[in-house]
């Protein structure tokens, strides 16, 4: 069964996200802390990741440069999904090396066609 | 007779028979003197005879002349028996005026008496004349020296004053040209104040949108999901998961609704346009109304208190605007503290002034965070994974601010925030129209 692992702080969208991956039938880990999504990330080893930009304490920015620091998790595919929807926040993004920049809000089908892309691959 | 003796009295001879130069001889022992002999050259200088002068004293060439100032010193040469040389003025014949350059010498006997005075007598009228002219011309020429260096004196004088006025003058433009560079530089920097103003202005505007803007998108993403999920698996749903989902939507769509409602108090009041109706408002009812409030909402059993000395305290207020202000405060108190701490309201009164101090017993605020605390959209370090717009306490600020009173923040992490309103306790009617 695929992973895909949330990293979100918004409870709703969280919620909603969760809710979604699930019924999808992906196994789902979720979190709103940079922190335990590293963790989550080194245990899990999830197929894709789905991460919030702006969050306290550790921000997406923070979380993906950790990722891409670490052996294990390098090439996990990391997802932006994001408020922050200017042409130059998405180039910050992409020139960090993010693998897709999605821009909120996002309907449900197109979340998770992004998703099943990186999944397949 | 020896040959030097012949010769002396040759020269003698060639003296009294010279045209121009005048010998007289005069008896010294005679009473007043008489000239007892005169030679040619005497006759031609002075248009007498012989026989017109001798037995005369010597002094009739002077005419009415007597108070000369060589006179004397003839008299006293005489009385001394001493040589001696003069210039006298003396008159001819004719009358005519001239000069006379007299030698005077005494003579002697064998016995060594006084004898004779010889007079040699010659007329420098015409070196006198030159002198006089010499003088007269010296004396014009002084005169005219004195006068054009008077006239160069006046000249660079005249000059010295014009160059003082142009230095005046050169100092007036140079006042004016500094005052008016000075003029301009103020104005310039009038202008790039104004610029960097609008500028500010500008970038605050573009921030404020861009941040209202991303505000937006996490809650509509919120109802876009839910939505979504509902229309997608609504037939596998159960009961609670569809309640679930609607729940999501209405809790997001209720978050709009608060931040579209704050969006448009910031704006209203930045325009200036806030509705401002001050009556008297009984400020401990207010207080205790909004405690009240804030406990029945209250999960997490806050020890509510309000202080106030007085049964009642009115002070001109809009009463919305300042209620929502307390509000505010207060459930940032009890958003921002643990279970079972104090959230407290004090009002003191003062003559013209009553403050309202709102204190909890809180996570506190960074320090670094409490220069930009009222700032739109500004969420403390502490305070992100806490729900909020961001836009409380620039609400809070603007409602108070908007009554002429001010709020001040005092804060110690990890152990409390006291907010301190001061609140006029009177609103002039002017006030009220100039700002509206």
């Amino acid at each position: 069964m695929a992973k895909v692992l949330i990293v979100e702080d918004d409870k709703i969208v969280r919620s909603g996200l969760k809710v979604l991956m699930v019924n999808e039938g992906f196994e789902t880990y979720f979190t709103d802390d940079g922190n335990e999504a590293l963790r989550l990330a080194q245990q899990h080893k999830p197929d894709v990741i789905l991460c919030d930009i702006a969050m306290p304490i550790m921000d997406g920015y923070e979380v993906l440069k950790n990722l891409r620091a670490r052996p294990e998790t390098a090439s996990i595919p990391v997802l932006f999904l994001t408020a922050k929807i200017t042409k130059e926040e998405e180039r910050i993004g992409l020139d960090m090396g993010v693998n897709a920049y999605l821009k909120k809000p996002m309907w449900p089908e197109e979340i998770l066609e992004q998703v099943k892309k990186f999944i397949k691959k | 007779m020896c040959a030097m003796q012949q010769a002396v009295e040759c020269i003698a001879q060639a003296i009294v028979e010279t045209n121009n130069i005048g010998v007289c001889l005069v008896d010294a022992c005679a009473p007043d003197m008489p000239i007892i002999y005169i030679n040619r050259g005497f006759e031609n200088i002075t248009g007498y005879t012989a026989a017109e002068v001798v037995g005369k004293n010597c002094r009739f060439l002077q005419g009415a002349h007597h108070d000369q100032p060589s006179v004397p010193l003839i008299a006293e040469a005489i009385r001394q028996h001493r040589t001696m040389s003069v210039v006298l003025k003396n008159f001819r014949k004719n009358g005519e005026e001239f000069f006379n350059h007299l030698h005077l010498f005494p003579l002697y006997n064998q016995a060594g008496e006084l004898t004779h005075y010889v007079g040699i007598q010659n007329d420098v009228t015409a070196l006198k004349r030159d002198e006089e002219a010499l003088r007269h011309e010296n004396t014009t020429l002084k005169r005219t020296v004195q006068q054009r260096t008077d006239e160069l004196q006046e000249f660079v004088s005249e000059l010295q004053s014009e160059l003082r006025i142009q230095k005046r003058l050169e100092a007036q433009l140079r006042e004016m040209n500094s005052l008016l560079e000075t003029k301009v530089e103020e104005r310039t920097s009038e202008l790039r104040v104004a610029l960097e103003k609008q500028k500010a202005l500008n970038e605050i505007r573009a921030r404020f949108i861009m941040t209202v803007s991303h505000e937006f998108r996490t809650p509509l993403s919120g109802v876009a999901l839910a939505t979504g999920i509902l229309k997608k698996f609504v037939e596998q749903f159960s009961p609670e998961e569809r309640q679930e989902q609607l729940d999501n939507i209405r809790e997001a769509v209720e978050h709009l609704t608060e931040l579209i409602d704050e969006v448009i108090f910031i704006s209203k009041s930045e325009a200036n346009k806030l509705d401002f109706h001050p009556h008297p408002v009984d400020i401990r009812h207010l207080c205790a109304s909004i405690i009240a409030q804030a406990q029945r909402i209250d999960t997490h059993h806050h020890d509510f208190i309000v202080r106030c000395s007085e049964p009642e305290l009115m002070i001109d207020a809009d009463e919305r605007l300042l209620r929502s202000a307390l509000t505010n405060l207060v459930s940032n108190a009890v958003k921002y503290s643990p279970p079972h701490t104090a959230v407290e309201v004090e009002i003191l009164p003062n003559d013209t002034s009553v403050v309202i101090a709102v204190k909890d017993q809180g996570i506190g605020i960074p320090a670094e965070d409490l220069t930009n605390l009222f700032e739109p959209f500004h969420r403390a370090a502490n305070a992100q994974t806490i729900q909020g717009t961001g836009l409380g306490l620039s609400i809070v600020k603007n409602a108070i601010q908007r009554h002429g009173g001010t709020i001040d923040v005092r804060s110690v992490l990890n152990t409390g925030t006291v907010f301190t309103i001061t609140m006029p306790r009177k609103q002039d009617n002017e006030a009220e129209r100039s700002y509206a």
